[in-house]
């Protein structure tokens, strides 16, 4: 839900459910607050970020079963939605859904990273690294207009996707 | 045991020291190079095309990769789960922060140092860096000056090939380029805004090959460059000066032997070295008739100061009391980050495939006068953004689904931020000494460190702060953050200071050819004989100061000054 498939492939598609289970179960955090300075501190923050994780999972399906009468995975995509809503915007945030916004925000991290580290979600947004041969560094295309001041934005369904992988 | 003299040792083969064994060697001198770690192998050390979705943790890293080691902290930038497996960073030999002092020191061990991933900005320093005492009256001036060194500095940039414009600013004099990276679209926009508030945006000096250069390929673009180029694209020891040395025959080059220190005879002169094999962990003598340390500044202070005896009761060539002393540094942080909204939505660009800084803000501030601002001296400023491996501004954005994607994909090429290069002044209260109570697990007295940034690198880092509001709104640009305090001492990787250069033997460890007042066969070719630190970086001035201290080496072996072994 985080990433769909739309234009591109989604999360799913890209492995990402695979990837965090990967990455929750060996116990390495993709954002954390904590100074890495030795393998404890690696340590300290993987269990960390594993407890909090599991924790906002059951805080996810309690949640889902005080408004829904049933688990997460269980509602429909409409009753899923409200409750992602309410902890991924701040106009829909709720005095009693804190955990779950700190839960959101971790879940959104771990997807991020899961699908942007994918040829897939790396060929979405047109990473131009995935080539890796280049004649040469073509830079800006603008000369005429050093300040792009008349740049148009072209409609979302245009955008190119970038160079293919060499 | 070996008792072969060798006609130099040359401790360290990074920008200095491979340098100095290059130089040696090529004149007929029989060199033994001594490297601490392994010999970097680039083709499975180097990050060589492989893309983050072949890595196992994604770039992240094994967590318990350095369990057991001395010194667990991870390495940022330059180590990565690339180079993972691999044993070219020190994490076997711990150091000491004395209480109050954070320092970050990432060492690399493996032949080539750090140079075997650097960031490749490569100005020449001036006068206005040279004479800074004169003109404000803080510190010490350098002992040489812009006449003398010009010509080295040409030396280096044609030897190692640097692309750049003329430019004809007052603080940064201009040098022998190949042709320059192109202007990105954001280097437009921010350029314009610059000019807006009477501060320059112009091509960095950069070493990286934008054509063929001495045998060298012209870069290919692969924006790997920090993990190591595959193919030797830009000035490294393992490309260009390590392999020339070796064609020599002249070239002894020992790996994993940790230099514990210079030893001399009996008339205080060095003689050579002693270090500790690491597969054994014995330790090891080696000879010579001239030894030159270029271990990566605090390390060389550090060898120096184990190196005590009779005649040098605290450090080799330490009469001064100089040596450990004066440790500067570069502060870095980021002044203001954000984005241009005119980008938004533009299809994707090749920003990042130089992985370079492709220009820079060469300082501007106390030109005219050099008290024109509340500081002394000046900064730089490099600007880097656009469309990289990795959408790191996606906490700006807020929610999730389709929405949320299509909005990744807008930001993709509108991100900038600024980094600031701010020399600290030298100070009494920053310097490195050794643990009296801390030693390695090969029983060699640890290396401790002072050091606190001072109110003039500080009022620099709130100076440009508010330069980055004012660009951010001259150019059209929206500010997301600041960096809410500087980077930790030591990020930058541009120490200097610790084995300074002079003419007066009492205030200085080495003449201004970089040889020992005290010991004339002990020279040294590394960022620590430098007095303080400019707004410049390191790497091309330690290669032109290297060949300058070598050709001096050698005019005194011609001289007789020096025997042949």
């Amino acid at each position: 839900m985080i990433i769909p498939e739309d234009d591109s492939p989604g999360a799913k598609k890209a492995g990402v459910a695979e990837f965090i289970d990967f990455m929750v179960a060996n116990r390495v955090p993709v954002s954390t607050s904590r100074d890495i300075r030795s393998t404890d501190d690696a340590i300290a923050a993987g269990n960390d970020a594993q407890n909090r994780f599991l924790a906002g999972l059951d805080w996810m399906n309690a949640r889902s079963r005080s408004e829904f009468g049933r688990e997460f995975m269980d509602c429909t995509p409409e009753q899923q939605n409200t409750l992602m809503e309410e902890v991924a915007y701040k106009a829909k945030f709720k005095p009693t859904t804190e955990s779950g916004r700190a839960f959101f925000q971790m879940m959104r991290d771990y997807t991020v990273v899961g699908y942007y580290t994918t040829e897939i979600g790396l060929k979405s947004i047109g990473y131009p690294g995935l080539r890796v041969v280049w004649p040469k560094m073509p830079g800006c295309a603008h000369p005429d207009d050093p300040e792009h001041a008349n740049l148009r934005e072209p409609a979302s369904r245009d955008i190119s996707t970038q160079p293919s992988k060499n | 045991m070996d008792a072969k003299v060798y006609d130099a040792i040359v401790v360290g083969t990074g920008a200095g020291g491979a340098t100095a064994m290059k130089i040696l060697c090529e004149a007929g001198l029989k060199v033994c190079a001594i490297n601490s770690g392994p010999r970097t192998d680039p083709e499975n050390d180097y990050r060589n095309h492989r893309q983050v979705y072949d890595l196992k943790y994604r770039g992240y890293g094994d967590p318990l990769r350095l369990k057991g080691k001395a010194h667990q902290e991870p390495y940022s930038v330059e180590e990565s789960e690339y180079s993972e497996g691999s044993d070219l960073f020190e994490h076997d030999i711990a150091y000491a922060n004395a209480p109050g002092t954070d320092w970050y020191w990432k060492r690399c061990k493996a032949t080539g140092g750090k140079a075997n991933f650097w960031g490749r900005s490569s100005a020449r320093f001036g006068d206005i860096d040279f004479k800074a005492a004169d003109l404000d009256g803080v510190g010490e001036n350098w002992p040489v000056d812009y006449a003398e060194i010009s010509p080295w500095f040409s030396k280096a940039e044609r030897y190692m090939g640097v692309a750049s414009t003329i430019q004809n600013r007052p603080s940064n004099p201009d040098g022998e380029y190949l042709p320059p990276l192109p202007f990105r679209c954001m280097d437009y926009i921010i350029q314009k805004g610059a000019e807006k508030i009477g501060v320059p945006y112009l091509p960095d000096r950069c070493a990286q090959l934008t054509t063929d250069h001495n045998n060298h390929p012209a870069c290919h673009y692969c924006g790997n460059c920090s993990r190591g180029c595959d193919v030797g694209s830009f000035f490294s020891p393992t490309w260009f000066t390590i392999p020339e040395a070796e064609a020599t025959k002249n070239l002894t080059l020992l790996t994993h032997s940790l230099v514990r220190s210079v030893l001399v005879d009996d008339s205080g002169i060095a003689k050579g070295v002693a270090y500790v094999d690491r597969a054994t962990r014995k330790e090891v003598e080696v000879y010579a008739k001239v030894v030159v340390l270029a271990a990566s500044c605090v390390e060389t202070a550090h060898i120096m100061l184990n190196s005590k005896s009779r005649h040098w009761p605290t450090g080799i060539a330490n009469s001064s009391a100089q040596l450990g002393r004066n440790l500067c540094e570069h502060l870095y942080g980021s002044p203001g980050y954000g984005y241009l909204p005119r980008l938004l939505g533009q299809p994707a660009t090749p920003d990042n495939i130089a992985d370079s800084t492709v220009a820079w803000m060469p300082r501007w501030q106390n030109l005219k006068n050099p008290r024109e601002e509340k500081f002394v001296r000046g900064y730089s400023v490099y600007m880097g953004g656009g469309c990289g491996e990795f959408p790191g501004y996606y906490g700006q954005i807020e929610g999730f689904g389709s929405g949320f994607k299509r909005d990744l994909k807008r930001y993709y090429p509108t991100t900038i931020g600024a980094l600031i290069q701010a020399p600290t002044l030298p100070s009494p209260n920053n310097y490195v000494d050794i643990d009296p109570d801390k030693n390695d697990i090969f029983g060699i007295p640890q290396l401790r460190f002072h050091f606190q940034w001072g109110p003039n690198e500080l009022l620099m880092w709130e100076h440009s702060k508010q330069v980055m509001i004012d660009l951010f709104k001259a150019m059209g640009g929206e500010l997301w953050g600041v960096d809410d305090q500087p980077n930790r001492p030591g990020t930058s990787l541009h120490e200097t200071g610790v084995c300074r250069f002079g003419n007066d033997p009492k205030t200085s460890v080495t003449n201004k050819w970089a040889q020992t007042h005290d010991v004339p066969n002990l020279y040294i070719c590394d960022a620590s004989i430098f007095p303080n630190c400019t707004d410049k970086t390191t790497t091309m001035p330690i290669v032109a100061f290297t060949m300058r201290t070598c050709d001096r080496m050698l005019n005194n072996f011609k001289k007789g000054v020096h025997k042949r072994a």
